[in-house]
C-alpha cells in the first residue's frame, strides 16, 4: 500500500495564508500586516517554500518602461494552500477539545 | 563595493537561479523601494535583511540535497586528521588546550579552520543567471 504523504503547515504559513486570501501583495506589505509577527529578511524564504510546497503563487510586478531597480513580487494564495489551511485549523480546533468536550 | 552589489555577486557564485529570483532579488528590490518611496528603514537595516535573506536561501539550497553531508564530511576530515597528528606529536600541548577550553575546542577550531576552503571549493556549482530585468528577460 502507498504511503500519503500529508502536507504539512506552520503557524507562520497558515498567517501568510491568512493575509493573501482576498488579494495579491508584496512581501513588504505582508512585513507590515503581520504586525510584526513575520520578519523582512525571513519572509521572503518563507514565501519561496510555500511557493515549492503549493500554497502560493508569485509574479513579478507590472513596471512602467524606464523604471529603475529591480521588480518586486507579488504572492497570492492558491486555492490548495487555503484548502490545506482551513484542513489545519478543523485539525487543530478538533485538538483543542477536552475529552468531555469530544463525546 | 556596496553591501548589495557583494551579496549580488556572492549570490552568482553560492545560490540556485530559483534561490535568487523567490529570495533575495525580491528583498533587494524591497531596499530599492524603499531608497526610492521614503526610507522606512534605514540603509543598514535593509542590508541586514538581504544578508538574512542570502543565509536563507544559502541553507535552503544547502538542505535541499546532499550537499549538506558531503561538505560536512569534507570539514570533518582534516579536522579529525590534525587533531589525531596535535595529540600524537604534540600531546602535552593538546592536553592543554583540552584543559583549559574543554576536549571539544581543538577538533572544533579544525573544524572552524577547513570550513572556508570546504565552502569556497566544494559548494555546489550554479549556473549562469539571466537578468531579472523584465526587458532584458523578454529580449
Amino acid at each position: 500500500m502507498s504511503e500519503i504523504r500529508l502536507p504539512s503547515i506552520s503557524g507562520t504559513e497558515s498567517l501568510l495564508l491568512d493575509l493573501l486570501e482576498h488579494r495579491e501583495r508584496f512581501g513588504l506589505e505582508l512585513v507590515d500586516a503581520s504586525g510584526g509577527k513575520v520578519k523582512r529578511g525571513s519572509v521572503y524564504v518563507t514565501l519561496a517554500r510555500m511557493e515549492a510546497k503549493g500554497f502560493v503563487e508569485s509574479r513579478q510586478e507590472d513596471r512602467q518602461p524606464g523604471a529603475i531597480g529591480l521588480p518586486r513580487r507579488l504572492y497570492r494564495a492558491t486555492p490548495y494552500g487555503l484548502k490545506v489551511r482551513d484542513a489545519y485549523q478543523l485539525l487543530r480546533d478538533a485538538l483543542a477539545l477536552k475529552p468531555v468536550e469530544a463525546q | 563595493m556596496t553591501v548589495i552589489p557583494r551579496i549580488e555577486a556572492l549570490s552568482s557564485r553560492f545560490l540556485t537561479e530559483r534561490s535568487y529570483e523567490l529570495i533575495v532579488a525580491p528583498a533587494i528590490a524591497d531596499v530599492e523601494y524603499d531608497a526610492v518611496n521614503g526610507h522606512r528603514l534605514s540603509l543598514a537595516q535593509g542590508q541586514l535583511s538581504v544578508l538574512v535573506a542570502f543565509a536563507g536561501a544559502a541553507y535552503q539550497d544547502l538542505t535541499a540535497d546532499s550537499s549538506v553531508l558531503r561538505m560536512a564530511g569534507l570539514t570533518l576530515i582534516p579536522a579529525f586528521y590534525f587533531t589525531f597528528l596535535i595529540y600524537l606529536c604534540q600531546p602535552q600541548w593538546a592536553e592543554y588546550v583540552a584543559g583549559s577550553f574543554g576536549r571539544l575546542a581543538l577538533p572544533g577550531a579544525l573544524a572552524a579552520l577547513s570550513i572556508a576552503p570546504v565552502l569556497v571549493c566544494c559548494w555546489p556549482e550554479r549556473s549562469p543567471r539571466r537578468s531579472l530585468q523584465p526587458d532584458a528577460a523578454d529580449a
